[in-house]
């Protein structure tokens, strides 16, 4: 009988762990990935500024400074100048962080939570139930976003949403954002179903629940969660979008989108006034697109590398 | 290293690049080009006009829009004199008073004689039945004019009885606009009957709704509700232009009535094309373009071009009788208290918002009458809710009132540009002088008219235009109760009651600006805030482009009289 | 194939049936009505004489079964706006304007996008490559009337190149040129940086391939491997999204119809809702509802044609 201890150890083997665990891998991947570190890091900051907000900001966001009156440019006590009235802007851009960062993440998380579970739920179950919720994703589908988008907020901004306008953005926004999520979901689980390890978890006899949880879904989410973090500056340009449009975060609150939307107003007189938000939102959609770019590379050792 | 570092310099390079370009914008000047005296062979204008027309139909025709283009293109009896806001005679031959014995002795009876010559585009005559019909169908509840109900309903003889007519069978509908004292005598002869004396029936004579119809081009399209008479190729025009085009959406082309009839009156134009743009920085850019002639300057580019010398041959500007106000629900606390209401209205900075958020286009008011409203309009009234916000507080500290007493007060506006901008400001205003916590409300502008008509709402940002230049086109709609929010004072209906019945022009003064200071000085029903210009950039080769008060859309009076130089 | 065509399209009237009714429901839901009175105060009497005139007096589920009796017979009804004009002839007066916007924009995206997604592919790393990566990230990151006003002041204004604002036909559907290039190149932007994002990413993916080594191997000149073997097979991702994109192009982008002051559908649609038109409002979204139907329809149909392997 030949004792295990004396049985050579193959070479390739890493001495460490039966299980290479696939996000460790991921986060290596990711943080060679420069441009994906930068953008984390812009983002962190964006988030220390909205966080404290209230002590980096010169002003109140909106105290109104009459003496020096409204759409002045720069000076010593307003950097960025003054809006339309007299507000100072650097104030309310820093202040703005705040809902465009809530905006963006939340709308995220809600798409997220919403779209696991059903496209989940389509790919595990019977055909009926896979064919009703397909096509219930198709009549979501079909509605104009913008239709959705306006109704909605209108028919809740009379009840009183916690959370108030932004709130209600969020959630029109989410709730016409969800499907594609939803069908990529349902897509990934099917695929990742025909997969051998499944295929031997099953031999083995693991339970349908055990192997949806600890097999499918974990390996399902790596372009879902790619695909989410998209969701985040696409969900920061529907707010600028929906502003110009009219269906913003009610005033006084200072966002960017309301900001751009403000500043295009006066855009032959002060054109700086633009500038100053859609950088800031040109600033944190790419650096959102890089993250996502960077977990796309990270989570797919097979995905091309780069951009 | 570099590779990383190249990405974020190309980065760098286009967001300076694209900054470049849009400071670039600000480098721009107006002017330029010799005009000479001599008309330009091609007389076309080019103005902007901010939106589509709701309908041109003078029956139902509301929007600014829809005025201007039903202004030009149909003849109502009478016109406005845009200098003095009088009626003067169009279609009619003359204005009907006492002395003409157009108005009958008991004040009654209106007679209106129509000129000889008046004919339509297609040379029919304007007869005195295209009036009947008219006004026959403005009242009609197939129709549900607005004007018509607003207006009409309850001056007309029997037009109460049609108005209410509802889901009536057409046998009574018939009946009842028959029923109504509105006659032809004859082919150039009209008679209407009122339901009491009235010193502002000739002036109500002289507003669109009111122009004369053609019975068989309406109902050659349609019928007497859904009809496509308006289309351009369809409409039979009575005034100095008629529809050329009408590119829905995009543009208006009214071209130079052929048939017209009056001399004064012929335009000098060929055509007057309206373009539709929606967009203010687009129409400005249109004008610097060379695309437009004549544009409104936004609120937010005025201090630079005002300032810029090159503009100054261009910039047209003159006060409009809009008067805009903020407006308190009575029945809600607290501005159930004239001391709240006092409060609210003296913690304004009117001057602030009309030369800094306006960038001067106004003039602060602290009247509900426009100063234009001569001699009616008082210089003094309102000088205790004038911009005081140490006095404000005072009211709202008084004991019996503290600052956390006011629970958190919704202003409601409708939300389109440039209201945002203005509610931001009061807004902060009364966070800066009274501590209180105003919530901006904006709603779409159907949500707005349901929330102020249904008394829903703590304030409410609103307008009144005139109509027609008079006091009691501006005070009549505060008495009764009938004013959402809910102001009523019986002493206030009396003022304006007696004012209407006076028949002594110096007494009535008197009389309207006793009503007027019941309402402002003693109750401050409303905060008046400032009144209206319209501020315009027109090209010098556009000659005679004249803006007047009354202009439902600049220059629209005088369409008529305007000229293209060679340039 | 054409029995999946067949059932499609029976999909098609349930999911039009909900979407009406939905719609339907939600707008009666919102408050305000269609009555926009400039302000002057709406008396009882006018508010009776406007429901009767259009047919809201009824009961809510009535109106509804009498606007479905009437759709399915192709009567959309008036608009509440434009009392003058019918539903039918402002979607179609709308659409033509859209629609032809909307493809030209689609082709700018597809051109723009696959060309600038190929190359960038093919010259990885190089500076070409981040050159497009960031203007297609940038173009992406501004929003579109930011993009169109600048454009307006430099080709339109400074330049004096090309009109301001404008759509006329001078055609057929077909615009005056000059008119068309601003608005196209704006609403065609943001496509055209996503389109290059994934012309890209899957260019890459299918030059790993084993068949392009092979092809190379065999010594094929390298526009033949890149013709006949990548671009086939990198194009299923590009037309999964063209659907979608195609879908929203052509129904009109407010923005871009408002800056150029184009009287698109999108533009009156986005109007009808804020004023309450209820009539624009159901008519408008049951055809938006189709086009977005059949255009998915269609790049499914498409899957086929490029990929034999995809059965349905």
């Amino acid at each position: 009988m030949v004792r295990a201890a004396t049985i050579p150890r193959p070479r390739e083997v890493e001495p460490q762990a039966e299980q290479r665990s696939l996000w460790r891998d991921a986060l290596r991947r990711f943080l060679r990935n420069r441009l994906a570190v930068v953008s984390i890091l812009v983002v962190l900051s964006l988030a220390v500024a909205a966080v404290f907000a209230g002590q980096i900001a010169p002003h109140d966001p909106s105290a109104q400074d009459c003496a020096t009156g409204a759409l002045r440019g720069s000076s010593a006590d307003h950097l960025l100048g003054t809006d339309a009235t007299c507000r100072d802007v650097l104030s309310r851009l820093i202040h703005g962080t705040r809902v465009s960062l809530s905006v963006g993440v939340l709308t995220a998380v809600a798409v997220f939570l919403v779209a696991v579970p059903i496209g989940a739920l389509a790919a595990l179950s019977t055909r009926l139930v896979d064919n009703l919720l397909m096509r219930f994703t198709d009549l979501t589908y079909a509605f104009p976003d913008l239709l959705m988008i306006i109704l909605l907020s209108r028919v809740l901004a009379d009840t009183a949403v916690p959370g108030g306008s932004v709130a209600i953005i969020i959630l029109a926004i989410s709730l016409v954002g969800w499907v594609t999520i939803a069908r990529l979901v349902r897509a990934q689980m099917l695929l990742q179903r025909e997969r051998e390890y499944v295929q031997a978890a099953e031999a083995i006899g693991a339970s349908r629940w055990r192997i949806a949880v600890t097999h499918l879904l974990p390996n399902s989410l790596g372009p879902v969660i790619v695909a989410v973090t998209f969701v985040v500056p696409q969900a920061i340009f529907a707010e600028a979008a929906l502003s110009f449009i009219g269906i913003g975060v009610t005033p006084p609150q200072a966002t960017w989108g309301g900001m751009v939307e403000a500043g295009y107003a006066a855009v032959y007189s002060v054109p700086m006034l633009v500038v100053y938000p859609a950088a800031a939102i040109a600033i944190t959609m790419m650096a959102f697109t890089f993250i996502g770019d960077g977990l796309r590379d990270a989570l797919d050792p097979r995905a091309v590398r780069g951009f | 290293m570099t590779l990383f570092l190249s990405r974020w310099y190309l980065g760098v390079a286009v967001l300076l690049a694209a900054v470049g370009v849009v400071a670039l914008a600000a480098c721009d000047g107006g002017g330029g080009g010799d005009v000479s005296d001599d008309l330009a062979a091609d007389q076309s204008v080019r103005i902007w006009l901010d939106g589509e027309p709701d309908s041109i139909d003078p029956s139902i025709a509301a929007f600014a829009t829809s005025v201007t283009v039903s202004k030009n293109v149909f003849a109502t009896l009478l016109r406005f004199d845009p200098d003095t806001g009088e009626a003067v005679p169009y279609v009619a031959s003359e204005v009907p008073s006492r002395e003409n014995g157009g108005i009958s002795d008991d004040g009654l009876t209106y007679t209106f004689e129509l000129r000889e010559d008046a004919v339509w585009e297609d040379g029919q005559p304007i007869q005195a039945q295209d009036f009947v019909y008219a006004i026959q169908r403005l009242l009609d509840p197939r129709v549900a004019s607005q004007y018509g109900n607003y207006y009409y309903s309850m001056i007309i003889e029997g037009g109460a009885d049609l108005a209410a007519a509802v889901d009536a069978d057409e046998a009574t509908i018939q009946q009842l606009r028959e029923a109504m004292r509105v006659r032809a005598v004859d082919d150039r002869t009209l008679e209407v009957t009122i339901t009491q004396p009235s010193t502002t029936f000739n002036l109500l004579m002289a507003l669109w709704p009111t122009a004369a119809l053609r019975q068989d081009v309406i109902e050659q399209h349609g019928d007497i509700a859904n009809s496509a008479w308006t289309e351009a190729g369809n409409l039979v025009a009575s005034g100095p232009f008629r529809l050329a085009e009408w590119n829905h959406g995009s543009s208006i082309v009214l071209e130079r009535n052929p048939n017209f009839w009056d001399e004064e009156m012929t335009p000098v134009l060929d055509s007057v094309v309206f373009q539709i743009i929606e967009d203010e920085n687009t129409a400005l850019s249109a004008y610097r373009a060379g695309d437009l002639d004549a544009v409104q300057v936004p609120a937010t580019d005025l201090r630079r071009i005002a300032a810029d010398d090159s503009y100054s041959d261009e910039l047209q500007r003159v006060p409009l009788a809009v008067t805009t106000a903020f407006g308190f629900n009575h029945t809600r606390s607290p501005f159930d208290q004239v001391e709240a209401r006092k409060a609210f209205c003296q913690s304004v900075d009117r001057a602030t918002l009309v030369n800094e958020v306006q960038q001067g286009a106004g003039v602060p008011v602290t009247s509900w009458l426009p100063p234009s409203l001569d001699p009616f309009f008082d210089a003094d009234r309102g000088q205790d809710i004038a911009f005081d916000p140490e006095s404000a507080l005072q009211l709202v500290l008084e004991p019996g009132s503290s600052r956390a007493a006011y629970p958190p007060v919704k202003f409601s506006y409708a939300n389109v540009d440039p209201n945002g901008t203005r509610v931001e400001f009061m807004q902060g205003q009364w966070t800066e002088h009274l501590g209180v916590d105003v919530q901006p409300d904006p709603l779409d502008p159907p949500a707005f008219e349901e929330a102020f008509f249904t008394g829903n709402f703590d304030l409410a940002f609103i307008g009144f235009g005139e109509d027609y230049h008079h006091p009691e086109n501006w005070l009549a709609l505060w008495a009764g109760g009938m004013m959402p929010g809910g102001y009523s004072n019986p002493e206030f209906d009396q003022a304006v009651e007696e004012a209407m019945n006076e028949t002594d022009p110096g007494e009535a003064v008197e009389l309207w600006q006793e009503a007027e200071r019941i309402l402002i000085d003693e109750d401050v029903a409303v905060c008046p805030l400032f009144v209206h210009e319209n501020v315009w950039l027109v090209k010098e080769y556009v000659r005679d482009f004249v803006m007047t008060g009354a202009d439902a859309h600049a220059g629209d009076f005088f369409y008529w009289k305007t000229a293209i130089l060679e340039h | 194939m054409t029995g999946y065509v067949l059932r499609r399209l029976l999909w098609l009237a349930p999911v039009l049936f909900f979407v009406t009714l939905i719609t339907f429901v939600l707008m009666h839901l919102v408050p305000g009505g269609p009555w926009d009175t400039n302000n002057r105060p709406m008396s009882p009497q006018l508010r009776e004489q406007l429901e009767s005139k259009y047919g809201l007096d009824d009961p809510v589920w009535q109106q509804f079964l009498t606007y479905s009796w009437n759709a399915l017979q192709g009567d959309l009804g008036v608009s509440f706006q434009y009392q003058d004009r019918s539903v039918t002839e402002i979607i179609r007066e709308g659409m033509e304007v859209s629609a032809v916007l909307g493809l030209m924009a689609l082709a700018f995206a597809l051109l723009v996008g696959v060309t600038l997604g190929v190359v960038a592919a093919v010259k990885q790393n190089s500076l070409i490559d981040y050159a497009s990566v960031f203007l297609s990230t940038f173009a992406a990151s501004t929003p579109s009337f930011v993009l169109g006003i600048l454009l307006i002041v430099v080709f339109a204004v400074q330049l004096g190149w090309l009109p301001v604002f404008g759509w006329e036909k001078v055609w057929w559907l077909f615009p005056n040129w000059k008119q068309a290039i601003l608005p196209t190149v704006t609403l065609g932007a943001l496509p055209a940086a996503y389109v290059a994002r994934i012309t890209r990413a899957s260019v890459l993916e299918v030059l790993q391939q084993d068949y392009v080594r092979t092809a190379r191997a065999k010594g094929l000149h390298e526009r033949l491997v890149l013709g006949r073997h990548v671009l086939k097979n990198a194009v299923v991702p590009i037309l999964t999204v063209s659907g979608p994109i195609a879908a929203s192009l052509v129904t009109g982008s407010f923005i871009v119809e408002t800056v150029f002051a184009i009287p698109g559908l999108g533009k009156q649609f986005v109007a009808a809702v804020f004023q309450r038109d209820y009539g624009m409002i159901m008519g408008t979204t049951i055809f938006y509802a189709v086009v977005i139907a059949m255009a998915n329809l269609v790049v499914d149909m498409m899957y086929v044609a490029v990929n034999p392997r995809i059965r349905y």
